[in-house]
Order: structure tokens, then sequence, then C-alpha cells
């Protein structure tokens, strides 16, 4: 299945879509899984929502899912 | 707090410049909120671009002490976002820079600078300072005063940004929302997205609203949230963690 990932912040360079800018996941997969397959930072990982809801790690993805995934900011300015 | 409507508010107020200096605060704040800033002291560590806003905004705001703390000079890279920068403050201390400017703008204000860091800030002021603000830009820095601030009891203002995103939380005493917020291992990631004026600004002000709303003491949720800010997306997001 295909999802939308929106990797904001220092997470965009992990950023793996395909050519409609979906990214392919297995059936089944969790956040988790996605955000390991990406090689993000899971000790980084601040914010996720799917389609505009907060969840967790553990979270199941389903066909057409959005899911944006926040880091932390570090600069003062 | 007391209701009372401004235009008589303004007649308790016995210099007729204090009443307009703050009139168009009243409304938003009461005078019992007023006089309870006028009688705070903040501490604002970090004076370039969140830390020159939040002086700014607080000392318009009408906050009776403000400390703050730098060991900086102003260089050609803080011009795009550091309200002090200019180019007549190039090369000159960021707390000198920032005692000027809060004199120009509130001489009921008052402006003690400190040249250096959190840790330098002696004992006898700190026991003074109601709240912190966190305008920090190194995380180690951050987590320490965060330390130092829970073993004082204070409530420490925490914000950040990185580009197009910006971050604050209300630190409360002994919550460890920043040791939480920041991974205790590999401190070291760099974060090379750019600091814009308009996220810097954007920021820097909710950092004020908070601080305002806890000086004046008014509900601020102490459940260990973070406010993330999306400008790339227009999205507000609130989580606790």
């Amino acid at each position: 299945m295909r999802v939308k990932v929106k990797l904001l912040s220092v997470f965009a360079k992990h950023a793996r879509e395909d050519a409609d800018g979906l990214t392919a996941v297995p059936e089944g997969a969790t956040v988790r899984d996605l955000a390991e397959n990406l090689g993000l930072p899971l000790d980084l990982i601040r914010i996720i929502t799917i389609n505009g809801h907060q969840v967790y790690l553990d979270e199941r993805l389903a066909e057409g899912d959005c899911v944006y995934l926040y880091p932390p900011a570090l600069g003062g300015g | 707090m007391r209701e009372i409507e401004p235009e008589m508010e303004m007649a308790e107020w016995a210099d007729p410049r204090m009443a307009a200096r703050y009139r168009r605060n009243l409304g938003t704040l009461n005078l019992e909120g007023q006089g309870r800033l006028l009688a705070s002291h903040t501490l604002v560590v970090g004076l370039g671009g969140l830390g020159g806003h939040v002086v700014e905004q607080l000392a318009r705001s009408g906050v009776g002490q403000i400390t703050g703390v730098d060991p900086d000079v102003f260089d050609e890279t803080n011009l795009n976002r550091q309200l002090l920068a200019t180019t007549v403050s190039l090369r000159r201390r960021k707390v000198e820079v920032a005692q000027e400017r809060v004199n120009l703008l509130n001489p009921a204000c008052a402006f003690t600078t400190i040249v250096g860091r959190h840790r330098d800030v002696p004992e006898t002021l700190w026991a003074t300072v109601d709240i912190a603000f966190d305008c920090l830009d190194s995380v180690a820095d951050r987590l320490d005063l965060a330390g130092v601030c829970a073993r004082t009891s204070r409530v420490l203002v925490h914000g950040a940004v990185a580009g197009w995103y910006g971050q604050v939380a209300v630190v409360w005493p002994r919550q460890d929302v920043l040791a939480a917020l920041y991974p205790q291992t590999g401190l070291g990631w760099e974060q090379d997205l750019g600091a814009p004026p308009f996220t810097v600004a954007l920021t820097a002000s909710l950092m004020v609203a908070q601080g305002i709303k806890l000086l004046i003491g008014a509900p601020v949720p102490c459940d260990r949230r973070v406010e993330f800010l999306d400008l790339w997306e227009g999205r507000w997001l609130t989580t606790t963690l």
C-alpha cells in the first residue's frame, strides 16, 4: 500500500517518494515501521499525525493515509 | 482579577503619562494585571533572534524589570532576524544594545545586563526573578538552564526555531519537559534549516504571550504541553510530552 508522508524540518532529507509523491509501505505497517524504513531517528520524533489526528509510533497505517512527522526545533533564532 | 472598565482604570494612575503608555494594553490586561507586570522581574537568557523580540515585547508590555544575559556581540549574520542587530550595533555587546533599546522604549523598565551565561546570574538576582525565558541556541545550555530553573522553582518559557518551524513550551519546575523534547543522545545533530525573521518573531511572540499570562496570574496549563508551529503549511499543533 502507499501513504502520503510529510517529513518536517530536519526529517525532510529522509523523504522517499514515488512519482506520485507517495511512499510504499507493507500491508499492516505501523508508523514505527515507516520511520525505520526511511531511516528516521526514532528518538527525535516528537509529533505524529495521521489525517490530522495525533497518534503514536505503534499506530497502523492504512492505504492513502497522510502522515506527518515532526522533530523538535533547536535554534534560538 | 478585578473587572474594571479601562476608562475608569485610567483615573487610578497617578501619572497621566503612564496611563497613556499602557492605554492600549488595557482591555487585554486590566489595571491589576498591568500592575503585576510593573512589579515583575523576568530573566531573558540569550539576546539573539528570540531574545531580542522577547525583550522588546516585555518592555513595551510594561514588565518592570528585565535581566538580559548574553556573552556575545552582534555580527552581520544576525541582521536578517535579530531585532537589535542593526548596521550601527554590529560588534557591540548584545546586552548593552538591549539595555539602550529598553531605555528608549520604556524608562519605567529597569534593564540589568549580564555579559555571560545563565550560570553567571548571581543567586541574589535569581531570588528576585519571577520567570525566565529560554532564548538559547544550544541544547546543552537549554537543558542546563531548565535544571537551574527546576532547582530554584522558577517557571521557564522555552522557545526554539528551525526554518519554517517553531516550538514553545511553558516548563514548570521539575516537569523535565526539555529532557523529553530533546534526546539524551545525539545532541550534536545539526539543524541547518536557517532562522528566518518571521518564524523567529512569531515564536518569540508566543513565548511572550505565555510569559505575560504567567506574570499576571492567568491560567497556563501545566500538563507538559508543547506547541509546534508549522509556518510552511500553516499548522499549529499542541502535544504533551
